[in-house]
């Protein structure tokens, strides 16, 4: 057993039954993640990724094949408030303030053994910017800062893998850069293994040590390329001839995936 | 003192248009009584009519205090049965298929029909008109809140379940949260049909206290000048209890009103 894997799929399959019909959206998928591993998934929308996404959260059960978080069930997992899960969607609670949205992570499933330390929070707070406005509730701040709110409040209780689906696609293109920068950061500073879908093939190898193409035609990943760029990464890499022969082979990939 | 004030400015500025065309609603029927000819046994004078009011004050006031009481009771038991029967229904989906067709049944029997029975099995007194005005509040409460813990975003419960919270932090802290826009939409048509439901009571109740009874004795007198004063003083407490209730909504939900903060 290779203490460093952090997740392991074997032979995953997914259905979804709708209307006594049976639609196959993910086949055979053998995945594995090591510890502190930035794994971004793209694919066309629609080729599985939430659903993807969701069983590695224990959100969704799988219809074959298995999960393994830490050598233990994506339930458990969950269980244990070891992973943290952002959606697209903020999904703030309207009649939480910003403290409180993030607070209500650590009141939930309160864990005896879990240590929460106020500097932590507050460091988490000054580097996702969100230092003063705490007392803003969410009509208050603008799509940006909800969704920083809501990175805070997965990381806040410290999971060591956080799984993100799209969570820039609804922001503009400078919000969008910004948070991406900031996850960079929060990833070289805590090191939590991430796993992140895009639909945005720069942003993916900007941010990652992998990236995997999942094609909604052979329900399974068509690419799995690995990021040889050094870290820590500064948006200036962005035009450097590496990122962008990254770029064109996985657009190359996506796009004769039809 | 502060806070009083700013409520009293609220109101103030709520009311200055509804009174200001309702004075000249009253100012063009008192005058077409006075001049076109409207027969006055049917139709009487609005200053006829207030003027009934502040003659007969302290009578008029004390059986507006039993209708006013009976329907803030009946609402605030129905409201909270509607309320505690939607949290078990959440939790128990058999209890639906319980006791749902029996309040359906409730619900589309006119209360016409059960209103005197309720009189007749429990007397005159207050109780069977605060049983009637609860019965008629009970059913849009209930699915009003059954939808409101329902209906919850779907992010929202997958960020709950990415922590595995509990079914009873999920309540407290999203479900019930949730229901309150719910909830409050189903007291702005609820609380008018508690008024209604102890009225009713009343009615049937002959010559007991309350609005109602006031009708009834009247509507055999065809006392219209009454009937008309009756009409106006309930129209009033409706009035009044859906002001308090939009006040109390807009401190509670704050996140509805985005513009108003
Ligand atoms: N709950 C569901 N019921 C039925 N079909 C679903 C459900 N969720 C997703 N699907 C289907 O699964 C496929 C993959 O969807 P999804 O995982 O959302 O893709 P992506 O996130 O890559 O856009 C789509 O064809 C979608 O219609
Ligand atoms: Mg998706």
């Amino acid at each position: 057993m290779n203490l460093d894997l952090h997740i392991i799929t074997k032979e995953l399959c997914k259905n979804f039954t709708l209307n006594s019909n049976n639609q196959n959206v993910l086949k055979n998928i053998n995945f594995q993640s090591n510890r502190g591993e930035f794994v971004s998934v793209i694919g066309r929308s629609g080729s599985g990724k939430t659903t993807l996404l969701k069983l590695l959260a224990g959100l969704l059960n799988l219809s074959s094949g298995s999960i393994l978080i830490n050598n233990n069930t994506p339930e458990s997992a969950r269980n244990n408030k070891e992973l943290g899960f952002i959606s697209q969607n903020p999904a703030l609670l309207p009649w939480y303030n910003v403290f409180e949205n993030i607070n209500v992570a650590l009141k939930i499933n309160r864990k005896t053994n879990q240590i929460y330390d106020d500097e932590k929070i507050k460091d988490i707070l000054r580097f996702i910017k969100l230092e003063g406005i705490e007392n803003y509730y969410p009509y208050q701040i603008s799509g940006g800062m909800k969704q920083r709110v809501a990175i805070a409040r997965s990381i806040i209780y410290n999971p060591d893998l956080l799984i993100m689906d799209e969570p820039l696609s609804a922001l503009d293109e400078i919000t969008r850069e910004e948070i991406r920068y900031e996850i960079l950061g929060l990833h070289e500073k805590y090191n939590p293994t991430i796993i992140f879908s895009t639909h945005n093939i720069l942003e993916s190898v900007m941010l990652s040590d992998r990236v995997l193409v999942l094609s909604g035609k052979s329900k399974n990943f068509i690419e799995d390329i690995t990021i040889d760029l050094p870290r820590p990464r500064s948006s200036s890499l962005e035009d450097s001839l590496k990122v962008s022969n990254y770029v064109n082979r996985l657009k190359k990939t996506i796009y004769h995936d039809r | 003192m502060l806070k009083i004030k700013d409520i009293l400015v609220d109101w103030i500025n709520l009311l200055i248009y509804p009174f200001l065309s309702f004075l000249l609603i009253f100012l063009i029927w008192e005058l077409s009584v006075n001049y076109i000819g409207v027969q006055k046994h049917l139709i009487p004078r609005p200053s006829e009519v207030v003027t009934n009011i502040f003659l007969n004050f302290g009578h008029f006031f004390l059986n507006s205090f039993y209708t006013f009481f009976e329907s803030l009771l009946g609402f605030i038991l129905g409201s909270a049965f509607g309320i505690l029967l939607a949290i078990l229904i959440l939790f128990n989906k058999n209890i639906e298929k319980t006791l749902l067709p029996a309040a359906v049944l409730l619900k589309v029997t006119p209360i016409i029909a059960y209103a005197p029975l309720l009189v007749i099995w429990f007397g005159f007194g207050i109780f069977p008109k605060i049983i009637i005005s609860a019965v008629v509040v009970f059913f849009p409460v209930l699915i009003n809140t059954l939808n409101g813990l329902q209906l919850v975003d779907k992010d929202i419960t997958d960020f709950f379940d990415s922590i595995s919270a509990s079914r009873s932090e999920m309540l407290f802290k999203i479900r019930i949260p949730n229901a309150f826009p719910y909830i409050f939409s189903a007291f702005r048509i609820t609380l008018p049909m508690a008024i209604v439901g102890a009225t009713i009571g009343e009615y049937f109740s002959g010559g007991d206290k309350g609005l109602g009874s006031l009708i009834f004795v009247a509507s055999y007198g065809l006392d219209v000048v009454t009937l008309f004063s009756c009409a106006l003083i309930l129209a009033i407490i409706s009035m009044i209890l859906i002001l308090c209730l939009n006040h109390i909504e807009k401190k509670i939900i704050k996140w509805q009103f985005q513009d108003h903060s």
